[in-house]
């Protein structure tokens, strides 16, 4: 299992690539949010589907697989209710708030 | 050919035969001989991955055979008359995504006699005819063999989101390419390698 420190300083940080014919599985995520306000922290999965029939040229798509919310000056972690999480494609974090005082741990492992 | 067991069946070794059944010149490549033996004189393993994302009530249609479009073709065919592939295909993640066998195309050769039911992906009940899944053909125990010749009548994946939204789906391939050659004292023990007609009954 592997884990990544991301500072909530941009509104979209990068998590992890999924490889080709692996799913992401985030085990655990850690989130201290050391600042002034609180903030909303989205999992999001970003990957452009194989062309089908019906859609020739498929187009990148952002899928939003989880929300998360912590308080100014929180410590929040979360393992079970992150263990329904699947990532297809790239991992993301969205912040609704952004601080170099938000700092997220995110757990993770491909299967 | 094509072939679903209920359990992995064992691939060919070396020192082994195979005998083709069916019609001459019709089930098989012209330069294949119908119940004659085959010694496999050598073999050699190679595994492929493929892995796809797919909408909701999605469609594709993948060939087996060769093409520089690897995309939209698998590759799994032999080039050379002495070559047979001998493939275990087994599916990984989605357990709403379904794989039809056409061969040839737009033809499912695995469908009940009765006239009344055919498979067709737009209806609930008719895209529930033998289609190959995840539980049916899992990676890590694949149940699905396919032989392959060199220009032989092309075989098609036909793959379906059966899920409410996006799905990935990973098929592995384990290619045993076995080099065949004729002999012709029948053995005791081969294995049969039925054409599309005995298939079809």
């Amino acid at each position: 299992m592997a884990s990544v420190v991301v500072t909530g300083d941009e509104s979209t940080k990068e998590v992890f690539e999924t490889p080709y014919d692996k799913i992401g599985k985030i085990t655990f995520i850690e989130v201290d949010n050391q600042s002034a306000s609180a903030v909303t922290i989205t999992v999001q999965d970003v990957f452009t589907p194989f062309a089908t029939d019906e859609t020739t040229s498929p187009s990148e798509v952002t899928k939003n697989r989880k929300q998360f919310t912590v308080g100014a000056g929180e410590e929040k972690s979360w393992q079970d209710k992150t263990k329904s999480i699947e990532i297809l494609g790239t991992c993301k974090l969205a912040f609704s708030t952004t601080s170099s005082d938000i700092k997220v741990t995110v757990g993770y492992d491909f299967e | 050919m094509i072939k679903l067991f209920p359990k992995t069946p064992e691939i060919l070794q070396p020192n082994q035969y195979v005998v083709f059944k069916g019609e001459e010149m019709k089930d098989f490549p012209d330069f294949i001989k119908v119940d004659t033996p085959y010694i496999v004189e050598s073999t050699a393993q190679v595994t492929f991955t493929r892995s796809f994302i797919f909408p909701s009530a999605n469609k594709k249609t993948l060939s087996l055979a060769n093409n520089e479009d690897y995309t939209n073709y698998f590759n799994l065919f032999p080039t050379t008359q002495d070559t047979l592939y001998e493939i275990l295909v087994g599916l990984k993640h989605s357990k709403n995504m379904l794989v039809f066998i056409q061969w040839p195309t737009e033809n499912y050769p695995f469908e009940l006699e009765s006239p009344h039911l055919h498979v067709d992906l737009s209806g609930n009940i008719t895209r529930m005819i033998s289609p190959i899944t995840v539980e049916r053909s899992p990676a890590d125990e694949p149940r699905l063999r396919i032989h392959t010749l060199k220009d032989m009548t092309d075989i098609y994946f036909q793959l379906y989101n059966n899920g409410p939204d996006y799905e990935k789906l990973t098929i592995l391939f384990l290619v045993n390419k076995c080099k065949i050659k004729p002999v012709e004292k029948m053995p005791e023990r081969y294995r049969v390698i039925e054409g599309l007609s005995i298939l079809k009954g």
